[in-house]
C-alpha cells in the first residue's frame, strides 16, 4: 500500500489503515518525543496524542509533503506544548511551595537515559541531554532531528518550515551553546 | 586545563554519534486504542452515522417513510371525504322532509 492509498483508507475510516499507520510510524514518533520531552512516560503520552491527532485531522492533511513530514511536524508541535505546559505546572508549584501552600520537597530532575545510547557512553550522554534540555526551542528541535532521527538538513527545514541555510545556522549556533553549557559544567 | 576542558566537552558532544532509535513500548497501539475509546466516544458514534452505507441508508428510510405516509394520508382523504358529503347530502334531505326524528320503529310501521 502506497502513502497515498494509505492516507485515502485513512480518510474512509478504515480501522485496519490506522492500525497500519501506528505500526509503521510509531518508533519515529515515540523516538522524536522522547528526544524532546526525556521522559519515557511523558514521551508515550506525546506519541499518543500525535496519533488522535492524526486520527482526527486526516481529512486536512493535503499530501503535499510525505507522511513522516506531516508526523514530525505534529510530534515537535505537541512534545514542545507538552514542555511548556509542564514546566507552567512547575513554575506554578514552585510559587505554591515559596507562599507555604505546597508541602511536596522539590525534587531535582533525574538524568535522562536515553535506551538508544552506547553502554559506554551512557553518563556522557545522559550529561548531553541535560545540555540539550537548556537549549532555545528552535535550537533543541533542529539537533533532536538531526542527531536521534538522522535526518539531512533538508529534511529538518520540511519540517521545521525554514529555509536549510535557516537549519545550517540553527545547528550551528546549538553547537556552539552545548559547548559553552558543557565547558562552563566542566569547570 | 581549559584544553582538557574543551576535549571533555568535544567527547560529551560526540556521545550520542550513531545512537539507535529507541522503539515504542510494548502494546503501545492496545494502549492507543483505550484512550481513544476513552476520549472519544462521541467521535466513535459520529464516524458511524458518517459512513457512506449509514447515510444512504437513512436516506432510503426517510423517503419510504415519506412516500408511505404521504400515501396513507391520500387514501384517508377520500375514505373520510366521501361518507362526510354523503352524510351532508342524507342531512339536508332530512331536514327538507322533516324526518330528522324517525324513529327505527317509525320507519318499519
Amino acid at each position: 500500500m502506497n502513502e497515498l492509498e494509505l492516507i485515502q483508507q485513512l480518510r474512509d475510516g478504515n480501522e485496519q489503515a490506522f492500525k497500519t499507520l501506528v505500526d509503521t510510524y510509531q518508533d519515529l514518533v515515540y523516538n522524536t518525543a522522547l528526544g524532546i520531552v526525556q521522559n519515557a512516560e511523558d514521551a508515550e503520552d506525546v506519541a499518543q496524542e500525535v496519533f488522535i491527532k492524526v486520527y482526527r485531522s486526516v481529512h486536512a492533511f493535503k499530501g503535499e509533503s510525505k507522511i513522516s513530514t506531516w508526523l514530525y511536524r505534529i510530534t515537535v508541535s505537541t512534545a514542545l506544548d507538552h514542555l511548556r505546559s509542564k514546566k507552567s505546572k512547575k513554575r506554578f508549584s514552585f510559587l505554591q511551595r515559596l507562599f507555604g501552600d505546597g508541602n511536596e520537597p522539590l525534587h531535582e530532575i533525574p538524568d535522562f537515559y536515553h535506551p538508544g545510547v552506547a553502554l559506554d557512553q551512557k553518563e556522557n550522554a545522559a550529561r548531553l541531554f541535560k545540555a540539550i534540555d537548556r537549549l532555545p526551542e528552535n535550537q533543541k528541535v533542529a539537533f533532536t532531528l538531526h542527531k536521534l532521527e538522522d535526518l539531512s538538513y533538508q529534511e529538518i527545514s520540511e519540517v521545521m518550515n525554514i529555509s536549510v541555510s535557516a537549519v545550517e545556522s540553527l545547528m550551528h549556533r546549538a553547537k556552539q551553546n552545548l559547548k559553552k553549557i558543557l565547558d562552563n559544567v566542566n569547570e | 586545563m581549559k584544553k582538557e576542558n574543551e576535549k571533555k566537552s568535544e567527547g560529551i558532544l560526540s556521545s550520542i554519534d550513531g545512537i539507535q532509535r529507541a522503539p515504542a513500548p510494548d502494546f503501545f497501539y492496545s494502549r492507543l486504542r483505550a484512550r481513544m475509546e476513552k476520549e472519544m466516544p462521541v467521535t466513535a458514534i459520529r464516524r458511524t452515522i458518517l459512513q457512506p452505507a449509514f447515510i444512504i441508508s437513512g436516506l432510503t428510510l426517510l423517503l419510504l417513510i415519506n412516500a408511505i405516509a404521504l400515501l396513507r394520508s391520500n387514501s384517508n382523504v377520500n375514505t373520510v371525504t366521501t361518507p362526510t358529503k354523503e352524510n351532508d347530502n342524507l342531512q339536508i334531505i332530512a331536514t327538507a322532509y322533516h324526518i330528522n326524528e324517525i324513529s327505527p320503529e317509525e320507519l318499519n310501521q
